[in-house]
């Protein structure tokens, strides 16, 4: 228990210094927002100073915290993104957790099997992994958006659209926030499985040139049991592997938010920084012509790093645990 | 092929990629040529004319599905031009007789009302001409719906351009296709192609270097880290930090932080090594934390212990027996690093911050021009396939290097 409240104590520690640093370096991109806005005029600018991205990462802060009181930001912020800040937070962290859930039981099944057995799942699967690998989510949320939606006119891919609908007509459930959800949730999935899988497979390949392994197929175990103990062997570096690979994921979680207009954290840092444009009808050269805007809420920013971070330490703290839990030799250790 | 691609485009297309009025004369969002070649879609080209009896006749080889979307003559002078279209089988439709001032678009003649009312259907009304491709009525056989579902006759047209005055220069006809070049355009007329060439050496180059910057840290905390315990735990601490710092965030703010913001077009310039230091920076977290796993299992190994047995120190330990392993390591991690980036690259223009010019600015504006929804693969197929392919080779090249590796 000691080493589970020593490694929490150690992740807040390093994500506190984390968030500063990431604080200071939004601070100081404002500040450079501000200069070159400034450019034109006669405003006469001061260098960044420490200081300054210090008093800047405090005001973000206090800013994150009032999103989640009653008062004139978090109005604003449930204007603009049609759910509350912890509404947000909640939908993102929904989207993960199908993605993880999925991913787990797809890819320990798979990879086990791949691992134990070999033959053509393994070939298909050490195949597949390099591709896999190589290609970014948002490529298969667009392979996903012309096969399945287009062909099959399956589920949606704009998230809010679809539930504001089903708020009108009054038909909002759980099922309707499932099927909203269902393309971006298989998205990331389709995006990650195989390399999840992948690992299991190598950690799978790793423990069969163990001695407890020969010992169990020279006793005459069934594969199932076999299998069984296998799958508990791996599962705590499986664990060590998804917390590292946790930020890859969060990061393509962000992505197919924007793709598929759901209002998780992803949608807030799409809109909360960047080059944006739009056409608009020039009346006198008689074309359209694109009208640009920089947009730039160093607040929002440091709120999604914030929340981001959150999630992090949610994620390696609950992995950490489950890792002491199930690996006997720490537990040995420890004890 | 990065090396030498940009040398293959116009710097004026790039220069201007932002500039409407430079791409007015390309057809907007329209497949490849290869593909409408395989699907009947006319293409986009200049007609070479001739003067024949005061007039000058621009050959048109048409053998498509459907019409090209417009027909632009091109005049010197503003004078009086009789415009007409000769079909294969011999009728003339005349869709202008009037002064023309430097542009003509017959696709949004008047005349193509009558000759649909008389070709097609009296139905057919002045919405039809300038929301549908009006000039199926002159390229198709007779057929009630031949503006939306034409049975185009395929054969020789012939444009005739006859001025009034009787001496002026060759005008020039252009053809929009529905299609146009090796990647087809996006939704202003912008060239794909010269995009995706353009900004493939500028993503490749950003990608390595900054791969090196991530590796050669990584490298260098962890060697640190042999040679003092203290300096060991320091590094072990900043590769934590970096590793735990919101990367995207992180990474848009260093960019604002280090470019240079135009006026008009808020377009991010950013020195490219500079970009390639940040995203190598940003990188450094994971591949350090894997390298120094590697250095771990290698110390704990029995022949560094008869080493430290026999005297000898950490920087001897570090060059005679680590380095065996960690070069081979590092090169599989930096084959790694590169696809990696190259995604980072890409989704930053996911979230519309794109510095400089590369696949990211490509992305950024298909995702922007909502392309995704509307089955414009070109705008995103040929991106995301050339990423995989690129990719899959720096994947291989790793794998093949962690197999020499662990053969050894």
């Amino acid at each position: 228990m000691s080493r589970a409240i020593k490694y929490i104590a150690r992740n807040i520690g390093v994500l506190f210094l984390a968030i500063l640093i990431t604080g200071i370096i939004i601070a100081g991109a404002e500040h450079r927002v501000w200069e070159w806005r400034s450019r034109h005029t006669f405003i006469q600018t001061k260098p960044f100073t420490l200081e300054e991205g210090l008093n800047k990462t405090g005001e973000y802060f206090k800013y994150s915290l009032s999103l989640f009181k009653e008062g004139e930001s978090r109005k604003q912020f449930i204007e603009a993104y049609k759910i509350s800040p912890e509404g947000a937070v909640i939908t993102t962290m929904v989207v993960l957790a199908l993605t993880m859930a999925l991913v787990f039981v797809l890819g320990l099944y798979w990879g086990l099997k791949a691992g134990y057995n070999g033959k053509r799942s393994d070939r298909i699967l050490s195949t597949l992994a390099p591709v896999f690998s190589a290609i970014p989510g948002w490529f298969w949320a667009i392979v996903l958006i012309w096969t399945v939606w287009w062909r099959t006119d399956l589920a949606t891919i704009d998230y809010m659209t679809y539930i504001a609908r089903a708020r009108l007509n009054d038909e909002l459930e759980i099922r309707t926030y499932l099927n909203a959800l269902l393309i971006p949730v298989l998205t990331l999935t389709f995006a990650n499985v195989v390399i999840y899988t992948f690992n299991v497979r190598t950690l799978v390949k790793n423990e069969m040139h163990e001695e407890h392994f020969f010992a169990d197929v020279l006793k005459g175990l069934p594969d199932r049991k076999i299998m069984k103990k296998l799958l508990r062997t791996v599962l705590p570096s499986f664990l060590t592997f998804t917390s590292y690979n946790f930020l890859n994921l969060l990061i393509n979680g962000m992505a197919v938010e924007k793709l598929f207009n759901v209002n998780g954290i992803g949608y807030v840092f799409a809109t909360s920084a960047g080059r944006q444009y739009d056409y608009v009808w020039d009346p006198l050269r008689k074309i359209h012509i694109v009208d640009f805007t920089f947009v730039f809420k160093g607040e929002l920013l440091f709120f999604v790093a914030l929340v981001m971070a959150f999630l992090y330490f949610v994620n390696s703290s609950v992995m950490e645990i489950l890792y002491l839990r199930l690996d006997p030799r720490v537990r040995q250790n420890v004890a | 092929m990065s090396i030498v691609a940009p040398t293959l485009v116009n710097p004026d297309d790039i220069y201007n990629w932002d500039n409407t009025l430079y791409w007015r004369l390309n057809p907007k969002n329209v497949p490849p040529e290869w593909f409408g070649r395989l699907t009947g879609l006319p293409k986009t080209e200049w007609l070479h004319g001739r003067a024949e009896n005061g007039s000058y006749v621009f050959p048109y080889n048409f053998h498509y599905d459907t019409a090209p979307q417009d027909i632009i003559v091109m005049t010197d002078s503003f004078e009086t031009y009789r415009v007409s279209i000769v079909s294969p089988d011999g009728e003339e439709y005349v869709l202008w007789d009037s002064p023309i001032p430097n542009e003509l678009n017959l696709g949004k003649s008047g005349a193509l009302i009558e000759i649909a009312h008389e070709k097609c259907s009296p139905d057919i009304n002045a919405g039809d001409i300038i929301f549908k491709n009006a000039l199926n009525a002159v390229f198709s056989k007779p057929k009630e719906d031949c503006i939306t579902n034409p049975d185009t006759l395929k054969g020789t047209y012939a444009i005739v351009v006859t001025p009034k005055s009787g001496s002026s220069k060759m005008p020039k006809v252009y053809i929009l296709g529905k299609s146009y070049g090796v990647m087809g355009t996006d939704n202003v007329g912008r060239d794909l192609w010269a995009g995706f060439l353009w900004g493939m050496r500028e993503t490749i180059v950003i990608s390595v270097v900054g791969a090196f910057v991530a590796i050669g840290l990584a490298l260098v905390f962890e060697t640190l880290s042999v040679i003092s315990s203290k300096l060991g735990v320091f590094f072990d601490l900043v590769s934590q930090i970096i590793t735990v710092i919101p990367l995207l965030p992180a990474a848009i703010g260093l960019i604002i932080i280090a470019s240079d913001i135009e006026d008009n077009t808020y377009a991010i310039f950013t020195d490219p090594l500079l970009l390639a230091i940040i995203l190598g920076v940003l990188s450094v977290g994971e591949v350090s934390r894997n390298v120094r796993s590697m250095v771990e299992e290698e110390l704990r190994k029995e022949y560094v212990e008869s080493a430290k047995v026999v005297g000898g120190n950490a920087l001897w330990i570090l060059r005679k027996h680590i380095s065996k392993v960690l070069v081979p390591y590092s090169l599989y991690q930096l084959a790694l690093a590169v696809p990696g980036i190259i995604a980072l690259i890409t989704l930053l223009g996911f979230f519309n911050v794109v510095p400089g010019f590369n696949w990211g600015t490509l992305m950024s504006q298909s995702i922007r021009e909502n392309t995704a929804y509307r089955v414009s693969w070109w705008h995103i197929l040929p991106v995301g396939v050339a990423l995989a392919l690129l990719a899959i080779a720096f994947v291989s090249i790793a794998r093949d290097i962690e197999r020499r590796f662990l053969e050894r």
